[in-house]
């Protein structure tokens, strides 16, 4: 055991040598992962928040929310009340005055309520519409537009729709370029092992006549890939993390404002990019390594 | 100690290497193998350091069947061979220290016993002046010398130098030969292919001379002869 563990400290730090000898071709290997990593978590990242926004704005996919117009007397907003109600695949209406709306917007600006005064209630009474099943949503809002008084129609079937489309098209895309990264990555590395391999050719060939293992003669390489792949995981989890961190504090309030929906937190994401971009920096390294290596062991 | 029974060696291209080759060397033996280039020396050499396999026949090392091992063996039946190039082949950014304990640490010798080992060895080949120094500092009998050592360092049954005074003058040529005649005649087996027609004569040692891939002469006190 303790034979290994010297053969083990001699092999690392052969590793570490070698790497620094080739700093041009390690700094390009590193780069390559890197690359390949950035582009992974972009469109991870991407997915991510596609998902979230298509989860939250989840709960308005089985609504219809109607605006009504503002001069509408109090039998005429009850009338429609009823006649949705009444219709096909409608399980409740819940009416939601002005005045309501206008409380729930003050609560919902908490501290910064102050803005909304002085100001008159700009926000219309409405309906909101919960359907039995998101099938009846094309019905009811057709049915919806033949109501008099209804100002505006609000319903986000299309929008999900889309969402799901793009999340589709940039799942496929980003798992074809992330392929062809990886691959580029890999042929990279094992190309920078062979170098270190051809600088190194003596010495190989006297560890072999000497009678060293094949591990032990493959281990250096072995570790130059994998480190060469971690260095390079590192890098690209710092950038992407730090990268969107930024990206979040600017965009995230914008957003909610706007579209009343939140990015994903980026420490929600650190330990799965940690993790995820790590074991694949490193089984890069691996095995751009073990395949530079496979022709030249067979003695 | 070596055992070649009825070997034969064809290679892919078909081109027929050795010829039912029968040898048989003991421990402690000093042999020369002589013959022209592409008589078969090198696959010998080759068969024996298990760089290729025989087409047929058997191969012993140590009393040991070794005509088919696991790849996985490989390394444990090099460790009782030490080799010595016509070219050196030393390490040029390793110091003559370095070299020689590179052989060792490949083995997984441990630091002690590698600062116990190396020396003795440098001073069995007369190099302990020069153990730090670099390849490119050394003559060529002294970088001859520190592959020697390195062959010996980790005490191998079998030396098997291939042309080892090819690149040397003829009297540097001559204490090499001195040095692997002490190493002989301290018990290890010697196995060295040579083209150095002066240096078998006077060594009076057994000869195998082989000629297209045949053992056409194996005596005891053999000479270069006019065969080859």
């Amino acid at each position: 055991m303790a034979m290994k563990f010297r053969n083990f400290v001699y092999i690392i730090k052969q590793g570490f040598v070698s790497m620094w000898r080739n700093r041009m071709m390690s700094f390009a290997s590193i780069g390559s992962v890197t690359a390949a990593l950035l582009i992974l978590g972009i469109i991870m990242i991407l997915i991510l928040n596609i998902n979230n926004i298509a989860f939250m704005t989840q709960n308005q996919f089985d609504e219809v929310i109607i605006y009504l117009e503002d001069d509408l007397e109090e039998e005429q907003i009850e009338k429609i009340g009823q006649d949705i109600n009444l219709m096909d695949g409608v399980l409740s209406s819940i009416y939601q005055s002005k005045e309501q709306a206008f409380e729930i917007m003050k609560k919902e600006l908490g501290n910064e309520s102050y803005l909304l005064e002085g100001i008159g209630n700009p926000l219309p009474n409405s309906y909101v519409i919960q359907l039995k099943d998101i099938k009846f949503a094309d019905e009811v809002v057709s049915r919806l537009e033949g109501f008099r008084g209804i100002a505006r129609i609000k319903y986000l079937k299309d929008v999900i729709n889309q969402l799901v489309t793009i999340n589709h098209f940039v799942r496929l895309g980003g798992l074809v370029i992330i392929g062809v990264l990886i691959l580029i990555a890999i042929f990279i590395i094992s190309n920078t092992i062979k170098l270190t391999v051809a600088a190194r050719r003596n010495e190989i060939n006297i560890m072999k006549y000497v009678g060293a293992t094949n591990g032990f003669i493959r281990g250096p390489f072995v570790i130059e890939g994998l480190l060469l792949g971690f260095i390079g995981a590192e890098v690209a989890i710092s950038i992407i993390y730090y990268g969107y961190e930024y990206l979040f504090k600017i965009i995230n309030e914008k957003l909610y404002v706007l579209f009343t929906v939140y990015m994903v937190p980026p420490y929600h994401l650190l330990d799965d990019i940690v993790i995820m971009f790590t074991s694949i920096g490193v089984g890069i390294g691996i095995i751009g390594s073990v395949l530079s290596l496979r022709k030249f062991l067979r003695v | 100690m070596i055992e070649f029974i009825n070997v034969s060696k064809k290679y892919d291209n078909n081109v027929r290497a050795l010829s039912n080759v029968n040898i048989n060397i003991d421990k402690g033996e000093f042999v020369f193998l002589i013959g022209a280039s592409g008589a078969g020396k090198s696959t010998l050499v080759k068969l024996l350091l298990k760089e290729t396999e025989p087409t047929s026949g058997r191969l012993f090392l140590k009393n040991k069947d070794i005509t088919k091992v696991r790849n996985r063996q490989i390394p444990y039946i090099r460790r009782n061979i030490g080799v010595i190039f016509q070219d050196f082949r030393l390490l040029p950014k390793k110091t003559v220290y370095e070299n020689v304990a590179f052989a060792m640490r490949i083995i997984g010798a441990s630091n002690k016993e590698i600062r116990r080992q190396v020396p003795i060895i440098l001073s069995l080949v007369g190099l302990s002046k020069k153990a730090g120094n670099y390849p490119n500092q050394l003559s060529g009998g002294e970088q001859q010398r520190v592959s020697i050592a390195r062959a010996l360092v980790n005490n191998p049954s079998v030396i098997i130098a291939d042309e080892p005074t090819g690149n040397l003058d003829p009297d540097t040529a001559w204490e090499i030969m001195k040095l692997l005649r002490d190493i002989n005649n301290r018990g290890t087996t010697v196995l060295m292919a040579t083209h150095a027609k002066d240096i078998v004569n006077c060594m009076k040692r057994r000869v195998i001379a082989l000629r297209g891939g045949r053992v056409i002469r194996d005596e005891q006190k053999g000479v270069y002869g006019d065969e080859i």
